[in-house]
């Protein structure tokens, strides 16, 4: 194969290499199926900012990107680069504007039996506690900026604190919901002010809250270990970090634009505008990258816990007969500090993963003494009428990828054309058929986010599964929808 | 007349915007990424508020421009149309806009339907002449 003068190499069945060549710092490699690999490269823009994102200074090993890559600003959504932390840069296009979008899994002790003929009340009462859309907001009370300003560095301890969950919660979230470097004298009053009111929001777009079923096992072992079982109802939430992380970001792309020039890097997009890791600028990015991290694992903290208040209440059952329990919170739009063996030498580097999940092995020390002899759970959100996955992180992850995965589905069709196709279809209607209950704040949402508009992550996660990347633990299938 | 249009893309949204001057380039462009946003244009409830900016390009001033209108939106709930006496000087190596601009609150429906846009990129950003008209195209992240 071929793409634009590159020779493409077939590593194995899943895993191709674009050679480096010319200015690129390191090779690309892209996990993907051969029929995957002719769609990227009719696509093109992808593999272009595959072949980019090889050019950063400092990068390590490779550009590589995961199974559902798609064009995205500078990074390619999908995309994983690891820059060396003390000769390498960092790229806010290598995280995203959703500063720590991400997924959460929460199980309970009840089964699907007992939710079926409660699932519509579990549903409207879900959609009207959890502020979904835009301009939703005092899910809790607005925050001061003094409040906002300590919760963004203290992390997710800020809300427990607050009453949101407990202290047993900490240790099933990713950097148990701290990026410790947090300063928020980085972070400018305009995100303050975009955040101040967000605090416990779905948003809106393919942001979502779904109560979910176990419907298959295929590794019982570490399905136990997380504490999941067939036929048992879930908690999923996917959101990230609002106003304030695209604030953030927006704020951070104009100062990477300057400092690019000033530091006299060579880089083939603009979007890909980068510091030093090590100057002013890349440490005031990581440290407002950081409060926005902080900020969307606090959210996820918040919104569980206002679910799990409904499950309650629904259910007419207590804290314990509920059975409510984090299984871990996973982010896929984040750079952090990690050690990785690099030929042969442990190196500190800059882990940026836009739109790709940490996937780390069993007996990794940041992961909690319940998952030790398993590894770090995954979690793969499909679309609203399908299934999603729950999968494993691998030593072959921290061999290949930097310990990364894939993190979804990707989109087939724009949003135009969705709504084309969804004209004179009763989409509630057909997803009740297929016994799944929605509740959307926008008309127009619906349409957008059909089913029909989103690849199959069967496809991608078994990439992965293939791969020895990730492995599969559980499939789940939606039974309600909340969104924006 | 509408000078713009809706640009398809997969995961996100753009514009393609032209005018005969700079400033009505950036008009058309406010006018596009407010309709796209919102859909039906308020009424204009409350007396003109100042918008300057600067940047070191026009493509960096149209993304500050939009940008600012997006903030409005998204986090004030505030949709700042019609635009009056936009000024934009090329001439300086750093390019400043000027505007007067009408503002309404938000509330209900305009809210709820309206879309939630991140922030207004850079992605194929490129403001040039052709024949009589100025073009760009636009993209926002979703």
């Amino acid at each position: 194969m071929q793409f634009k003068g590159h020779n493409i190499e077939k590593i194995h069945e899943n895993l191709f290499e674009i050679p480096q060549t010319g200015d690129m710092n390191q090779p690309g490699r892209i996990y993907a199926s051969e029929e995957m690999m002719r769609g990227l490269i009719a696509e093109a823009e992808p593999l272009q900012q595959v072949i980019n994102v090889a050019h950063l200074p400092g990068i390590e090993k490779y550009s590589l990107a995961m199974p559902d890559i798609h064009w995205g600003y500078g990074f390619p959504i999908g995309g994983v680069a690891a820059t060396n932390w003390q000769t390498g840069v960092i790229s806010p296009g290598g995280v995203g504007y959703d500063i720590n979008c991400g997924m959460r899994l929460a199980a309970t002790a009840l089964k699907i039996q007992e939710v079926q003929q409660k699932l519509k009340p579990l549903i409207d009462q879900l959609f009207n506690t959890i502020p979904t859309g835009v301009g939703a907001s005092h899910a809790i009370k607005k925050m001061s900026k003094t409040e906002l300003k300590s919760a963004v560095e203290k992390g997710v301890c800020w809300v427990v604190e607050q009453g949101y969950g407990t202290n047993d919660d900490i240790q099933f979230i990713e950097e148990n919901g701290r990026l410790e470097w947090a300063d928020a004298v980085v972070v400018s009053d305009r995100a303050i002010e975009r955040g101040q009111d967000q605090m416990g929001t779905l948003g809106s777009g393919n942001h979502f809250l779904e109560v979910d079923v176990v419907d298959k096992i295929f590794d019982e072992i570490a399905a136990a270990a997380m504490g999941l079982f067939r036929d048992q109802i879930v908690v999923m939430i996917h959101t990230g970090s609002r106003g304030f992380g695209f604030q953030i970001c927006d704020d951070y792309l104009k100062v990477m634009g300057k400092a690019a020039q000033k530091y006299h890097l060579q880089l083939p997009d603009r979007q890909l505008a980068a510091a030093p890791i090590q100057s002013e600028e890349g440490k005031n990015y990581l440290a407002a990258m950081a409060c926005a991290a902080n900020f969307a694992w606090s959210n996820r903290q918040v919104i569980m816990t206002l679910a799990k208040r409904v499950l309650m209440r629904v259910f007419g059952v207590s804290d314990q007969e509920l059975g409510f329990h984090l299984v871990y919170d996973v982010s896929h739009n984040i750079a952090k500090k990690e050690s990785h063996i690099i030929d042969g030498v442990e190196k500190q580097v800059c882990v940026h993963r836009k739109g790709a999940t940490r996937a780390f092995p069993a007996y990794s020390p940041l992961l909690p003494e319940k998952y030790q002899a398993i590894g770090q759970p995954v979690l793969i959100p499909g679309d609203m009428g399908r299934y999603s996955f729950v999968c494993l992180g691998s030593q072959k992850a921290m061999d290949e990828t930097f310990g990364s995965t894939c993190h979804g589905a990707g989109r087939l069709m724009s949003r135009h054309q969705a709504k084309r196709m969804a004209e004179g279809r009763d989409l509630f209607k057909e997803l009740s058929q297929k016994g799944i209950i929605i509740q959307a704040k926008g008309r127009g949402t619906i349409a957008e986010e059909m089913p029909d508009a989103y690849k199959d992550v069967a496809d991608v996660v078994n990439i992965m599964h293939l791969s020895g990347i990730s492995t599969k633990v559980a499939r789940l299938k939606p039974m309600g929808v909340i969104k924006g | 007349m509408k000078q713009y249009k809706e640009i398809e893309h997969t995961a996100d949204a753009g514009l393609e915007i032209w005018g005969a001057s700079i400033e009505e380039l950036f008009l058309h462009a406010a006018e596009g990424f407010l309709r796209f946003t919102l859909g039906c244009l308020p009424a204009a409830t409350s007396d003109d508020e100042s918008i300057t900016l600067e940047a070191d390009s026009l493509e960096d001033l149209l993304v500050a421009f939009l940008n600012e209108l997006n903030f409005n939106l998204q986090a004030r709930h505030c949709c700042l149309w019609p635009i009056q006496e936009l000024r934009i000087n090329t001439a300086a190596t750093q390019k400043k806009l000027d505007c007067r601009a009408a503002h309404s609150l938000l509330s209900g429906s305009s809210l709820s339907e309206m879309k939630e846009v991140k922030s207004v990129t850079y992605y194929q950003l490129n403001i040039e002449k052709k024949g009589k008209m100025f073009r760009t195209r636009i993209f926002f992240d979703l």
